[in-house]
């Protein structure tokens, strides 16, 4: 967990009134850290600091991407890294993705900037062409969280998607081809093309039961779609009304070490299935970009709790203690 | 699962393409579809609809799926041509009735193309649709399960709610025959007209056609014609089986005059090359082909042929038997 000294404070915006902080957000006011900008931990040495602020307000955030509300709320660097799990994922370097958060009337909004050199719209006069896109993907608060690829059986996400040239729809998920459309109100989308990239402004209704979001984004010109595309880890947010962060210290913890969890992955020859060029398990070259370690702590245990779609049930469970599984999970969240 | 399968008698089809406007007006005249023939006949040899489908990859190999490309509207289906009536029929003047944009290609650009020269040109004509294929290469592609295999009749289709436009489908079609509509975002492709079938009415393009060239039945319908000229008088062929889809569309080959020597007699070889027609329909076709001229010449000759019997189709009514065979499951 970080710690009241390292991490900023959350820039309040004007009009905030603390009678809408509500019981839930006590710890902001004592002056405990709701925010972590700035730089992405280096490795698992690093306290896993993954947390975007949310500028809170009275009245409803902008959809304007030009708004200057927009220079108040706090910039948060987020890695998108190709999707390596799926059997099509994109490969290539992982995606510098900004984000800003804000929150008022009951509305959340993301702005977000990624770099794309070209501009692919829509096309309703091609058969071969992709658009452009973005999303953020929800999840609840609990113990811990759902698969960050579109959940999983019994653990539904929410996602906001947009596509250049179109709209943004809301669609629920609960694990890899199950996105279904939401019947309920559609978010909004405005994005603005730059000379390098996008700037897109998503917003609708979000309850505090979120607890966490993660970003995608895919590229046209490299015919993006489905797991074609690169996404980022969850990262916490705060809203109004939400529990104590704390209910994630589990999932976020990590004790182990690094070098002695590269040994083990050695020892144990996870290298045959888990190899850099694919194999009967995902590769994991991403995996500490994109997993948190109660998630890598899970899969080396249990490794029948959540199996990634596509890949066969073949991964052993490893006569491991505790702290060695501690270790592997800290050497996985080296590779990024 | 009880499959109904259709054959084509390619020594019938004489490329009118009624079967073609039978199933666009239909099914594909507008909203997006304009571009779009789920059933059309093209003439082989060529490079056929959308263009140069046999080599855009796709299908199986051994039991992994085949990497294929997206055909493109303009380059390899062709834009549909656009006609300003009002000017051209209405107006005064003698402008002529022409497509706005000039055409580039189109479903049947190499009409009577074919190959070969005079005297020894040839081409027959292949009318090609979605071949409900057995081992349905686009089904196993869709990461949405959105591709589903009737249980009743084997009819492949694209479920419209789960679709959502990735194409993973029309890469892995060895046929190209599933088209994405741009305008509506989701793809598409041949019903095989399963409302029609579920009203006993056969699919528009075997029932329109004017040279009784489509039968269709059950392909487990011991009396069906299907059943017959498939498995037991094997002269209906499934094309380019090599691409492991296992087609449920099949065709009786074609067979063709004798190529003319250099002194303009006809020799003993057929016009269209062997090698050609193995390409198409694998090994099996000489034994097809062997099998025809055997009976025709037996029909010829004043004898009884029950396969030339089967295939001239004496009676419209005689070309389908939609109903499930006896015992065959749902």
């Amino acid at each position: 967990m970080s710690t009241p000294r390292k991490a900023p404070r959350r820039r309040w915006t004007r009009g905030l009134g603390r009678a809408l902080l509500g019981a839930g957000l006590g710890l902001a006011a004592a002056g405990a850290p709701l925010t972590a900008p700035g730089p992405i931990p280096a490795g698992a040495e690093a306290p896993l600091d993954r947390w975007l602020p949310v500028a809170l307000a009275e009245t409803a955030p902008p959809i304007d991407p030009l708004d200057p509300i927009w220079d108040a709320v706090p910039v948060t660097p987020i890695p998108l890294y190709p999707q390596a799990t799926a059997p099509d994922g994109p490969g290539g370097a992982v995606l510098a993705l900004e984000a800003r958060l804000r929150w008022g009337d009951g509305q959340l909004a993301l702005r977000l900037t990624w770099p794309d050199p070209t501009e692919d719209l829509v096309d309703r006069r091609a058969t071969h062409r992709f658009a452009d896109a973005a999303a953020v993907q929800f999840a609840p608060g609990g113990e811990t969280l759902p698969y960050v690829g579109m959940g999983e059986p019994g653990r539904p996400v929410a996602i906001w998607r947009w596509h250049a040239g179109g709209t943004a729809e809301g669609l629920s998920a609960q694990g890899f081809g199950s996105l279904t459309r939401d019947p309920g109100p559609q978010p909004e989308s405005r994005a603005l093309r730059t000379g390098t990239g996008w700037v897109l402004v998503l917003r609708g209704a979000v309850g505090p039961e979120i607890a966490a979001v993660a970003l995608a984004a895919w590229d046209g010109v490299e015919d993006g779609r489905a797991g074609r595309k690169r996404l980022s880890a969850w990262q916490r947010i705060d809203l109004p009304g939400a529990e104590p962060r704390g209910r994630l210290a589990v999932e976020a913890k990590t004790a182990g070490d690094p070098a002695r969890g590269g040994q083990l992955f050695a020892r144990h020859g996870c290298g045959a299935c888990h190899g850099p060029y694919g194999g009967p398990g995902p590769q994991l070259i991403h995996a500490g970009g994109i997993h948190w370690p109660g998630y890598l702590r899970r899969s080396i245990a249990a490794p029948e709790s959540f199996r990634v779609p596509g890949f066969s049930a073949v991964m052993p469970v490893l006569p491991l203690n505790p702290g060695e599984i501690d270790d592997l999970a800290a050497y996985l969240m080296t590779l990024r | 699962m009880s499959q109904l399968g259709m054959v084509i008698d390619l020594n019938k089809c004489i490329g009118c393409q009624t079967c073609t406007l039978a199933c666009k007006s239909q099914w594909t005249d507008r909203a997006g579809r304009e571009f779009m023939y789920w059933n059309h006949v093209e003439t082989a040899p060529g490079q056929g609809y959308p263009r140069g489908w046999r080599t855009a990859g796709g299908g199986w190999d051994g039991d992994r799926l085949r990497p294929g490309r997206l055909p493109r509207l303009e380059e390899d289906y062709g834009i549909p041509a656009d006609f300003d009536f009002a000017a051209a029929l209405f107006q005064p003047g003698d402008r002529p009735l022409r497509p706005l944009e000039a055409m580039q290609w189109g479903p049947n650009w190499e009409e009577d193309q074919g190959a070969g020269d005079f005297p020894n040109g040839f081409f027959f004509y292949l009318p090609r649709l979605c071949n409900h294929c057995t081992h349905p290469a686009c089904l196993a592609a869709c990461p949405r399960q959105a591709i589903y295999k009737r249980e009743e009749d084997g009819i492949v289709l694209i479920d419209q709610e789960r679709c959502r436009g990735y194409r993973y489908c029309v890469a892995a079609c060895p046929y190209k025959k599933i088209y994405f509509n741009p305008l509506v975002g989701r793809s598409e492709k041949c019903l095989f007209c399963y409302p029609r079938l579920e009203r006993g009415i056969p699919q528009a393009c075997a029932y329109q056609c004017v040279g009784r060239a489509r039968h269709v039945a059950y392909l487990d319908d011991p009396e069906g014609a299907v059943h017959q000229l498939v498995q037991v008088w094997r002269v209906a062929l499934p094309l380019h089986p090599e691409y492991g889809t296992q087609p449920n569309v099949y065709y009786v080959p074609p067979l063709s005059p004798p190529v003319f020597d250099a002194d303009g007699r006809p020799s003993g070889e057929p016009r269209i090359p062997g090698d050609y027609l193995r390409q198409l329909f694998g090994p099996a076709v000489e034994t097809a082909l062997a099998t025809l001229q055997a009976e025709i010449a037996q029909k010829a000759a004043g004898g009884e042929s029950a396969l030339m019997d089967l295939l001239i189709a004496y009676r419209h009514g005689d070309l389908f038997r939609l109903s499930r065979p006896r015992g065959g499951r749902p």
